[in-house]
C-alpha cells in the first residue's frame, strides 16, 4: 500500500495509542511526549510524525456535506420487520424487498403440502383490505388463467393479523433482467430474444383482459437457468380496479413506477395493454441503450445513436412502441414481438418512424394533458391542500411538495419546447398565469422549491415572450436562492445568469453586466473555468456587449466562449451554434461580411442538423444570413431567407412573440427596400403593437420599430408623424445608450432626412456630422452604415459647396466599390449623388455615363420599377435637359413619373417634383397648357403636403412662373417670383435663389423690362458666385443674361466687356463649340443676337480660330 | 457487518443505487444545469426516497450504516466511470456536477474509496466512522449512538483515520 510505517493491525494499534495521546496535548507539547512515548522505537516515532503532519483539524478533508442528512432520517425510521413472524398460513423467512405497495418476504407454508416457497408481498396500510380481498375472489378466476411460464402465479391472498391484505404469490429466484443482460454482458440477439419471450407473457395476461400497470426491469427476473418471469401481473387489478381519472385525486397514491409509466397513467388516465407496450418499450429501451429513454427538445433519442449495434430499424420499433398516443402504438405486446423477431431475422419490420411534422403536431395534445395534471399538482402544492398527506410529517410533506415542484418544472420545460402555434401558446400562458398566480401565498412550500418554481415560471414567461413577468419571478428566486444556499452555489448562479439575460434583453445592460459577471465568477469558481455553463454564460455577456455596442469586448467573450464550446464535444455543439450567430452578427455589424457569412452558415449547419429544418434557433440563423444577403445588396435572397425564416417563427412562437417581430421588421424593411412601401408600413405598425406589449416602455426594439416606422411614413410624405415617431425613438435610444451609440446615430439619420424635407439643409447637415462621428468610432470607415451617411452628408454638402460635396461623394463611392465591388445598389446611389453633382459643376461629360451607369446598375439591382430608378431617371433628365436633348429629358421624366406614381401615393413630394420636372422640360418644348396643368397639381401636392415656404414650394413656383412667362401672363410670373425670393432669400439657398433670379430676369428682359432685368440678373450672378466656380456654365448663362440685359438698358459697353470675358473662358474650357453646354450656347446666342454681333460671332470665331476681340 | 446486515445490504444497495442512479441519468440527459445537481440534494433525495418507502427495518443503525455504504458505492461508482469516460472519449459527463464538492474535498473519490476499503483492513471501526459522517453526513453524537461507541473515541478515531486517509490519498 504505502511507505508509511509498519501496515499490521498490531502496529496500527500502538501508533493509534501515541497518537490519540499526543492530540490530547496542545500542539507545542507534542514533539516532546512524542520522543517519550516511541523511546527508541524511530519507526513509530516517524509514522506517528507522518501521521501528525497531516492532521489539521479546520481542513473540510472528508467533511460531509454542509446539510445535515441524516437529523430527519434517524426520527423517521420505524416500524418492525417480520421476519420469523407467521402470516396466516405463512411463516415469513426473510424480506425480500420494500417497494411502493408493500414489503415483500420470502415465506413458506406451514401447513398442507406444499413447502414451496413463495413470495408474500403485505400491502401498505392505506388499501382497504376487505376491498381487496373481495376483488381477489372475483379477479380469481380470471388469473387462475394467467397460468404462463413466463408469469409468476399469484396464488392467494388473505390478511394479516393486524388487519394488513397481503398477496402471495410465486417465488421466484433470479436477477432483474437489466442486471442479468449487463452482468451476462448479453449481445443484442440473446436479449431480443429474451426480451420477446417477456412480450410473449405480456400479451398473453392482455389476452385474459390482465394489464400490469408497472411493467419495470425489477418486475421481470431472469433466473439462473436463463427462464424469464413477470411479477405482480395482476395484482394491479386487484388493488386497483378501473381507475377514474375524473374522480382520482391527483395527490392519490397510484402504484407505478413514474419512470417506466405511460404517459396516459402520469395524466391519471384509464390505462389499456398500450400502457404496458409503452412500459415495455422503455425496458426495451433502456436494455439495449444502457440509459433511459428520454425525449428531448425537438428530437428523441435513437437507440441507435447509444447501441451502435443496432440498426435504425430498431429506432422504428421502439418510436412505435413508444408513441405518446396509446392508439398509434403496437396494438398488442404480440405485434411488438412479432416485430422484433423480424428485426431479429434480419426481416423487414413493421413499424415506421414518425416523421417530424406527426410528432410535432401531436406533441401538443399529449403534453396538454400532462401540463393541465401538472398545473393541478402545482396549484395543490402551493395551495397547501395536501390532506390526503396530512398524516405524513411536515418534512416528508415538504419533500413530497418539493418532488411534484420539480415534476412541474420538467413538465413545464417539456411544454416549452415542444409548444407550437399561436393557439398553443395562448394557451400554455393561461396556464402558466393561473399557476403562478397561486405562488403568491407559496405555503407549504420549501424555499429550495420556491426558487426552482420561480425560476420555472420565469423561464417560462421569457419563453412566452413575457418579459415583465418573467423578471418578477426571477428576481424573486434570486433573493430566496441567496438566502437559501448562500453564495457558493450554482443553483444561485443559474438564476443569475437567467435573470442576467432577461434583463439585458430588456434593455437593462448595467444590471445585467453586473449579474452575469458574478454568475460567470461563481460558475468558473464551482465548475470550473472551461465549464460548459462558463460559456453560456461568456455568451450572454457578449451579448450584453453587443447591445451595449462594444463589439469588441463582445468578439473576445464570444471567441473564449466558441473555444470552450468546441473543447467539449457534442454537447457543446448548440452552444457552439449559438456563438457562431452571435459571433455572426457581431461581425456584421462591424462590416465584416463576409467573416459574418461563414459564422451564420456554421451556426446554420449545425442547427439543421441537430434540431431539423424548421427549429426557431434554424431560424435565427435564416434571418442572420438575410442580413448578410441585405449588405450585399442581394435583396431577392435577403428577402428569401427572411420569409423562411418567418414562417418558422409564426408557426413556433405565434403572431405576437417579440422575436415574430423581429422578424417582420426585417421583411418590412426589405419590402420597403423592394418598394412594397404600404405592406410595410402595415408590417410595422404590427410589429410596433406586439413590442410595445411584450417589453417595457424604454426599449431599444421600441425605439428600432419607430425608427423603422418613421422612415417609411416619411416616404409616405407623412412628416409631421415621421418627425413624431423618430424624436420618440431618439428618446429611448438616447436614454438607454447616450448619446454615441450606432442606434442612436440611426435616429438621427432618419431626422436629418426630415430636416432636409423640410429645406433645413444646415440642420441636416449638422446632424449627418454627428452621425457619422458617432459610425467612424463605432464601426469602420468601410461599414455600410457609415457610407450611408457619407452619401447622405455628400449631398447635402453639395448644395451648399458642390467641391466638397464630390469630395465625400467620391470617398463614398470608393469605400462602396471596395466593400462591394462595383455592382451594388451603394455604388449605384454614390454614382447617382456623384453624377448630380459634376452635372451641378458643369461637368456634364463627366456626368453623364455617371448617370446613365447608375441608372442602369440600380434596374438590374431593384428592378425597373422601384423609386431608386426614379431618383436616377431625374437626374438624368436634368442633365439631358442641361444638355439640350429635352427628349430625352421628357421621355426620362416620364417614367420616373411612372414609377413614383405607382410607389408613392399620388400627393407625395417625390411625385410633384417630378411633375414639376416634367412641367419644366415641356414649357421648354413649347408644350405650355400640358406643362401648366402638370406645375399646377404639383404646386397643390406641395403645398398640402411639404407646406408652402419650402425649398419645394419654391421650385414648383418657379417653375410656374416661367410658363406663365412664356405664356405672356407676365404679371402673374413676377408675383410668383417674387414669392419664390421671398420664401429662398431667409433659407439663404444662393443656388435656388440664383436660379430663380436669373428665370426671373429673362421673364422681364422678354417682357422688356430691361432695367428690372437687369437687375435681378445681376444679383443672380451674385448668388450663384459664391457656389460656382468662374468657368461654371450656369454662372456664365448668368453673366451672359446680365451682359444682355446691360446691353438692352443702353449699357452696350458694360455689356460687351461682360460677353468678351464669358467667350474667353468658355473659348479655354470647351475646345470644340458643340461641347459647350446646351444652356450656355443659347445663352451666347440671344446675347450675340440682341448685341447685334453678327457675321463674326462667337462660334464662328472659335471655329475659325480668330479672336473676337482682335476683330 | 454481521451476516443479517450483509443480507438486509444486498437487497437495500441496488435499491438505494437504483434510486441515485435514476437521478444521475435525470441530470446526464436534462440539458439545463439542474438546481438538484447539488451533491446535498442528491444525498437528501436518496435517502428520502427510502423513506418514503416506509422502511420497515427496526435497526436504524444498521439501516444508516447500510445506506451509507450504498451512497458511497454510488458515489464512487460514478467518478470511477466518470474517470473511464475522461479517459476514454474525452466525453464529459454532467453528473461531474454533483461530484464537484465531494472531489474538491477528497481530491479523488476514487482514490479515497480504495484507501478507506485498505484502512477498513487494518481497523473497521475509523473506516465505518468516516463513512457515516462523510458518505452519510451524520453528527459525532449521531455515530456514537448508531455505533455504540462513547463520542470522545468517535472523534478521536476520526481525527486520526482523516490524518492517515489525507496521507494516503495524497501519497496516491
Amino acid at each position: 500500500m504505502n511507505d508509511h510505517g509498519d501496515s499490521s493491525p498490531l502496529r496500527w494499534q500502538e501508533t493509534k495509542r501515541v497518537f490519540h495521546a499526543l492530540l490530547k496535548l496542545p500542539p507545542e507539547d507534542r514533539e516532546s511526549a512524542l520522543v517519550h512515548l516511541c523511546g527508541d522505537d524511530v519507526r513509530l516515532r516517524q509514522e506517528v510524525q507522518s501521521l501528525l503532519s497531516h492532521h489539521d483539524p479546520h481542513d473540510q478533508f472528508v467533511e460531509p456535506p454542509k446539510d445535515r442528512l441524516a437529523a430527519g432520517l434517524l426520527q423517521s425510521i420505524g416500524g418492525a420487520t417480520r421476519v420469523d413472524q407467521h402470516v396466516g398460513p405463512y411463516r415469513l423467512i426473510r424480506e425480500l424487498g420494500s417497494g411502493g405497495m408493500g414489503d415483500v418476504y420470502l415465506a413458506q407454508r406451514t401447513v398442507g403440502s406444499l413447502r414451496e416457497p413463495v413470495a408474500l408481498k403485505i400491502l401498505k396500510r392505506g388499501m382497504d383490505t376487505e376491498d381487496v380481498l373481495r376483488r381477489f375472489q372475483t379477479e380469481r378466476e380470471s388469473l387462475a388463467l394467467l397460468n404462463h411460464p413466463h408469469i409468476a402465479r399469484l396464488l392467494d391472498a388473505g390478511s394479516t393479523g393486524d388487519g394488513l391484505p397481503y398477496l402471495v404469490m410465486e417465488y421466484v429466484e433470479g436477477r432483474p433482467i437489466d442486471e442479468f443482460c449487463e452482468s451476462g454482458d448479453l449481445g443484442v440477439e440473446p436479449k431480443l430474444e429474451l426480451f420477446e419471450k417477456v412480450c410473449s407473457a405480456a400479451h398473453a395476461a392482455h389476452e385474459q383482459l390482465v394489464v400490469h400497470r408497472d411493467i419495470k426491469p425489477s418486475n421481470i427476473l431472469v433466473t439462473q437457468e436463463g427462464v424469464v418471469k413477470l411479477l405482480d401481473f395482476g395484482i394491479a387489478k386487484i388493488l386497483d380496479p378501473e381507475r377514474d381519472a375524473a374522480t382520482t385525486k391527483p395527490d392519490t397514491p397510484r402504484p407505478f413506477t413514474p419512470r417506466y409509466a405511460s404517459p396516459e397513467q402520469v395524466a391519471g388516465e384509464s390505462v389499456g395493454p398500450a400502457s404496458d407496450v409503452y412500459s415495455l418499450g422503455l425496458v426495451l429501451f433502456e436494455l439495449l441503450a444502457g440509459e433511459a429513454f428520454r425525449r428531448r427538445a425537438g428530437a428523441t433519442i435513437r437507440v441507435s445513436a447509444l447501441c451502435p449495434e443496432v440498426s435504425r430499424e430498431m429506432d422504428a420499433v421502439l418510436s412505435t412502441a413508444l408513441r405518446h398516443e396509446a392508439d398509434r402504438r403496437y396494438r398488442t405486446a404480440h405485434e411488438l414481438e412479432a416485430d422484433l423477431r423480424r428485426y431479429r431475422h434480419g426481416q423487414p419490420v413493421l413499424a415506421t418512424e414518425e416523421s417530424v411534422s406527426e410528432r410535432l403536431g401531436r406533441s401538443w395534445r399529449r403534453h396538454r394533458v400532462a401540463f393541465v395534471a401538472a398545473a393541478l399538482l402545482v396549484v395543490a402544492v402551493i395551495g397547501g391542500a395536501w390532506q390526503a398527506l396530512q398524516a405524513q410529517r411536515e418534512r416528508a410533506k415538504a419533500v413530497a411538495a418539493d418532488e411534484r415542484a420539480e415534476q412541474v418544472a420538467d413538465v413545464f420545460e417539456g411544454m416549452l419546447m415542444e409548444a407550437n402555434g399561436e393557439a398553443q401558446l395562448t394557451e400554455l400562458r393561461q396556464l402558466v398565469d393561473m399557476a403562478s398566480q397561486r405562488i403568491v401565498d407559496p405555503k407549504g412550500l420549501s424555499p429550495e422549491a420556491e426558487a426552482l418554481i420561480r425560476q420555472t415560471f420565469g423561464r417560462a414567461y421569457v419563453r412566452l415572450g413575457a418579459y415583465q413577468e418573467a423578471s418578477s419571478h426571477l428576481r424573486k428566486a434570486v433573493l430566496i436562492a441567496r438566502q437559501v444556499f448562500g453564495e457558493n452555489d450554482e443553483s444561485i448562479a443559474e438564476t443569475l445568469h437567467e435573470l442576467g439575460g432577461l434583463l439585458s434583453h430588456t434593455g437593462a445592460y448595467d444590471e445585467a453586466e453586473e449579474l452575469l459577471r458574478e454568475a460567470l465568477e461563481q460558475r468558473r469558481r464551482i465548475l470550473g473555468p472551461r465549464h460548459i455553463a462558463v460559456a453560456g454564460t461568456l455568451h450572454e455577456l457578449a451579448m450584453v456587449f453587443t447591445r451595449r455596442a462594444e463589439y469588441v469586448s463582445a468578439e473576445s467573450f464570444l471567441r473564449q466562449s466558441i473555444s470552450i464550446c468546441e473543447e467539449a464535444g457534442d454537447i457543446g455543439e448548440e452552444g457552439l451554434a449559438t456563438n457562431f450567430g452571435s459571433l455572426g452578427s457581431v461581425l456584421r455589424i462591424v462590416g465584416k461580411v463576409d467573416e459574418s457569412e461563414k459564422c451564420y452558415l456554421r451556426s446554420l449547419e449545425i442547427r439543421q442538423r441537430r434540431l431539423g429544418e424548421n427549429h426557431p434557433l434554424v431560424g435565427l440563423a435564416l434571418g442572420g444570413l438575410s442580413l448578410v444577403r441585405s449588405d450585399r445588396g442581394d435583396v431577392r435572397g435577403a428577402e428569401d431567407f427572411v420569409r423562411r425564416a418567418l414562417a418558422i417563427f409564426e408557426e413556433s412562437f405565434g403572431g405576437d412573440h417579440p422575436n415574430t417581430a423581429l422578424c417582420r421588421n426585417r421583411l418590412a424593411g426589405i419590402m420597403s427596400q423592394r418598394g412594397e412601401v404600404e405592406e410595410a408600413v402595415d408590417f410595422y405598425y404590427q410589429v410596433l403593437e406586439t413590442r410595445r406589449e411584450a417589453f417595457p416602455e424604454v426599449h431599444p426594439m421600441i425605439a428600432e420599430t419607430l425608427c423603422n416606422l418613421a422612415i417609411l411614413i416619411h416616404d409616405q410624405g407623412d412628416y409631421e408623424e415621421a418627425e413624431r415617431l423618430c424624436w420618440e425613438s431618439l428618446d429611448i435610444r438616447q436614454e438607454l445608450f447616450g448619446d454615441d451609440h450606432p442606434s442612436v446615430a440611426r435616429s438621427l439619420t432618419v431626422m436629418a432626412g426630415i430636416a432636409l424635407v423640410k429645406g433645413d439643409a444646415s440642420e441636416a447637415e449638422s446632424l449627418y456630422r454627428e452621425v457619422l462621428d458617432i459610425q467612424e468610432a463605432k464601426f469602420s470607415l468601410d461599414h455600410p452604415e457609415t457610407n450611408y451617411t457619407l452619401r447622405r452628408l455628400g449631398f447635402v454638402v453639395s448644395g451648399r459647396d458642390l467641391k466638397e460635396g464630390r469630395a465625400l461623394l467620391e470617398k463614398a463611392r470608393a469605400s462602396a466599390i471596395r466593400v462591394h465591388g462595383p455592382q451594388h445598389a451603394d455604388v449605384a446611389e454614390a454614382e447617382d449623388l456623384l453624377g448630380r453633382c459634376l452635372m451641378l459643376q458643369g461637368e456634364y461629360e463627366a456626368a453623364e455615363p455617371m448617370l446613365d451607369g447608375a441608372l442602369e446598375m440600380r434596374r438590374r439591382v431593384f428592378g425597373r420599377t422601384h423609386p431608386y430608378c426614379a431618383d436616377s431617371l431625374c437626374n438624368v433628365a436634368h442633365l439631358a435637359k442641361a444638355m439640350g436633348d429635352l427628349e430625352k429629358a421628357e421621355r426620362a421624366l416620364r417614367e420616373a413619373l411612372a414609377v413614383r406614381d405607382a410607389y408613392f401615393p399620388r400627393a407625395h413630394h417625390q411625385v410633384a417634383a417630378v411633375l414639376r420636372q416634367l412641367g419644366d422640360v415641356l414649357s421648354d418644348q413649347g408644350k405650355l397648357e400640358e406643362a401648366r396643368e402638370l406645375l399646377t397639381e404639383s404646386l397643390e401636392i406641395t403645398e398640402s403636403v411639404v407646406g408652402a415656404g419650402t425649398v419645394y414650394h419654391a421650385d414648383v413656383l418657379s417653375s410656374l412662373a416661367k410658363n406663365q412667362s412664356a405664356r405672356g401672363e407676365g404679371e402673374a410670373a413676377d408675383e410668383c417670383w417674387s414669392q419664390v425670393v421671398e420664401i429662398l432669400e431667409p433659407l439663404d439657398d444662393e443656388r435656388q435663389l440664383g436660379a430663380a433670379m436669373l428665370q426671373w430676369s429673362r421673364s422681364l428682359l422678354a417682357r422688356g423690362e430691361s432695367f428690372e432685368a437687369h437687375q435681378r440678373a445681376s444679383s443672380a450672378v451674385a448668388s450663384l458666385r459664391g457656389l460656382l466656380t468662374e468657368d461654371h456654365p450656369y454662372l456664365l448663362s448668368a453673366r451672359l443674361a446680365e451682359a444682355r440685359a446691360a446691353d438692352a438698358c443702353g449699357n452696350r459697353e458694360a455689356g460687351r466687356e461682360v460677353y468678351l470675358d464669358c467667350c474667353r473662358v468658355i473659348e479655354s474650357r470647351w475646345l470644340e463649340p458643340e461641347q459647350v453646354p446646351f444652356g450656355l450656347r443659347n445663352a451666347v446666342r440671344e446675347f450675340e443676337q440682341q448685341a447685334e454681333v453678327t457675321g463674326d460671332d462667337f462660334f464662328e470665331a472659335v471655329v475659325t480660330g480668330r479672336r473676337i476681340d482682335g476683330r | 457487518m454481521g451476516a443479517d446486515v450483509q443480507k438486509v445490504a444486498t437487497h437495500w444497495i441496488p435499491l438505494v443505487y437504483d434510486e441515485v442512479h435514476a437521478l444521475a441519468k435525470r441530470f446526464l440527459l436534462s440539458e439545463r444545469v439542474n438546481h438538484t445537481l447539488q451533491p446535498t440534494a442528491l444525498v437528501h433525495e436518496t435517502y428520502l426516497h427510502l423513506l418514503q418507502q416506509s422502511v420497515p427495518l427496526a435497526d436504524r443503525a444498521r439501516f444508516l450504516q447500510i445506506a451509507t455504504r450504498a451512497m458511497r458505492q454510488v458515489l464512487v461508482n460514478h467518478a470511477r466511470r466518470h474517470r473511464c469516460l475522461k479517459r476514454g472519449s474525452g466525453r464529459t459527463l454532467p453528473l461531474d456536477e454533483t461530484l464537484v464538492v465531494f472531489e474538491e474535498r477528497s481530491w479523488d473519490l476514487v482514490a479515497l474509496d480504495e484507501a478507506l476499503t485498505r484502512l477498513a483492513e487494518l481497523d473497521p471501526l475509523p473506516a465505518r466512522i468516516i463513512e457515516l459522517r462523510f458518505f452519510g453526513g451524520l453528527t459525532m453524537q449521531e455515530i456514537s449512538d448508531v455505533l455504540e461507541v462513547p463520542k470522545r473515541s468517535v472523534e478521536r478515531e476520526w481525527a486520526m483515520a482523516r490524518a492517515w486517509l489525507r496521507r494516503a490519498v495524497r501519497d496516491e
